[in-house]
């Protein structure tokens, strides 16, 4: 494949301070992402905001691809490429009552956040977003709560994935274990950890017990930091409502 | 209110808001909006609006919740209440307060208990409208 | 069956963000058209302007605006504490010299809220109140 040697270059010249060169390599590869994204189109999930998604995943992969580990860059980036779809899709749970603009632009201000991060060498601050991306900081303020925005409703409510793989966002990410009831007072933020599923603990454990910040989660963990902060936002409330749960069956 | 007040009364933004979860987002983006003032990475933006979220889970002593904010010279202040409870003797929320924002304080009034975040920051030049 | 948002700014133009960020908000919470949205912030934002721009530079004050929402409509007054000549009425003068910035902007929000009561008598500064329907528009 030709492909291949010309985007070691191309990583290279980035990695050593071509901006534009990260430019092309997106540009390159968003045939693939789109590909990709059409794979899971007529969900109920607009096309564009697949593909919007996916070059998250793209952008992300850029950043992380590692060259001396010997593998092609398509072979790392198409599962963090899907990565980030499914993710994105397993969040039904978003955007009540969100305009379809300010879906579009929160999507793009969490790709512009992830290369921002990475030319940066740490997250943008609001005034930097709103300057690369042209919006004002209040669109960049209204955008960033339409991403973490979400109903708790709508947990229940089931995903539309199609007769045999349907369930509900609980089925996905697991609900409470039954029978679970040990509850002591100092243990009672372990209690709520129990009820997150294996991802949105180590994040959580991440970022409360290691005291990561969320670009640093972000970075260790592979997925992109807006996608760390409303999994934070959602795991407090999932960790909440089991503890108000637990008090309940305690009599306290 | 009975509260004590934050520094700077003059710059001082102040939003009641019922306590419902359904309004939250009216605290969050008031507080997100004065965030844009400073120079914060927005992951620690986003850190002081999930504390803002965690404390707006517990229980208040009022239908209706009240942030009050004011962007200082040496960073943003938040104060939310009233609580029903003293929320720095709850062990849960401290724990997940305290790396979230610089330091967390909390006063007791006649109302209920009140709970002050703060964030140090620069100013960023040039205020925007 | 109400909801009631309350926020009070300072008189100062950095602070008239937060007033289409609180509408943000609400209309998370109560579903409204994105037109419906943009009026509304329009409708706000001149208001607000507006008092700033009559609040005494040294002293500038506050502006309080309090948003009543109901299922199908919300209501918003704006009170500032009161330094300058308030929201003039178009008048006559206006088709010679133009209309005055107040002027134009009150005509704006007369055209995207259904009613709106301005009230310089009752007590220092002025008080805006407008309503607007929420549901039964034509998107």
């Amino acid at each position: 494949m030709t492909a291949e040697p010309a985007l070691l270059q191309q990583l290279e010249a980035y990695r050593a301070g071509d901006e534009s060169a990260r430019e092309q390599i997106v540009e390159q590869y968003m045939p693939l992402v789109r590909k990709i994204a059409s794979r899971y189109a007529g969900r109920g999930e607009p096309l564009e905001d697949l593909v919007q998604v996916g070059s998250i995943g793209l952008v992300l992969a850029i950043e992380r691809f590692d060259v001396d580990r010997g593998v092609k860059f398509t072979t790392y980036a198409v599962p963090t490429i899907v990565g980030e779809i499914q993710r994105h899709f397993r969040d039904r749970a978003w955007a009540v009552h969100v305009p379809r603009r300010m879906k579009e632009l929160s999507l793009r201000l969490a790709r512009t956040i992830e290369s921002a991060t990475a030319d940066l060498g740490r997250a943008p601050t609001i005034a930097e977003l709103a300057a690369d991306t042209g919006l004002e900081d209040e669109e960049v303020v209204e955008a960033l709560e339409t991403y973490n925005a979400y109903s708790t409703r709508s947990l229940s409510q089931p995903l539309g994935l199609g007769d045999s793989e349907d369930g509900t966002v609980e089925d996905l990410f697991g609900a409470p274990e039954p029978g679970y009831d040990e509850v002591e007072h100092g243990a009672l933020l372990e209690t709520g950890l129990a009820a997150l599923d294996e991802r949105e603990r180590e994040i959580v454990e991440l970022r409360f017990f290691e005291g990561l910040t969320q670009s640093e989660i972000a970075a260790r963990v592979g997925i992109s930091q807006m996608h760390v902060s409303r999994l934070l936002r959602r795991s407090l409330a999932t960790m909440r409502g089991r503890l108000e749960g637990a008090a309940t069956e305690q009599g306290l | 209110m009975n509260a004590p007040e934050l520094s700077d009364p003059d710059e001082r933004v102040i939003v009641e808001f019922p306590a419902t979860a359904g309004y939250r987002g009216v605290g969050r983006l008031v507080l997100g909006g004065l965030s844009a003032r400073f120079e914060l990475p927005v992951d620690r933006v986003e850190d002081l609006l999930l504390a803002l979220e965690s404390l707006l889970n517990q229980e208040l002593a009022a239908d209706t919740a009240t942030l009050e904010a004011v962007a200082a010279p040496e960073g943003l202040r938040a104060r939310v209440g009233p609580f029903m409870r003293s929320q720095v003797e709850d062990a849960a929320v401290t724990r997940v307060l305290h790396p979230l924002v610089d330091d967390v304080t909390e006063q007791g009034g006649q109302d209920g208990y009140w709970v002050e975040l703060g964030v140090s920051a620069e100013r960023t030049a040039g205020v925007g409208g | 069956m109400s909801s009631t948002v309350r926020l009070t700014i300072p008189a100062k133009a950095e602070y008239l963000a937060l007033t289409r960020l609180v509408l943000t908000g609400i209309a998370m919470e109560v579903p409204m058209s994105e037109i419906a949205l943009a009026d509304l912030k329009l409708a706000v934002t001149e208001v607000c302007g507006n008092a700033v721009q009559h609040a005494y530079m040294d002293d500038p004050g506050v502006v309080r605006i309090v948003f009543d929402v109901e299922r199908e409509a919300i209501e918003v007054s704006v009170e500032d504490e009161g330094a300058g000549p308030g929201f003039p009425e178009i008048d006559e003068s206006v088709l010679i010299d133009g209309p005055s910035e107040s002027g134009m902007g009150l005509a704006i929000v007369r055209a995207v809220m259904d009613d709106v009561v301005i009230d310089e008598e009752s007590r220092p500064g002025t008080v805006v109140r407008m309503r607007k329907q929420l549901v039964g528009q034509a998107f």
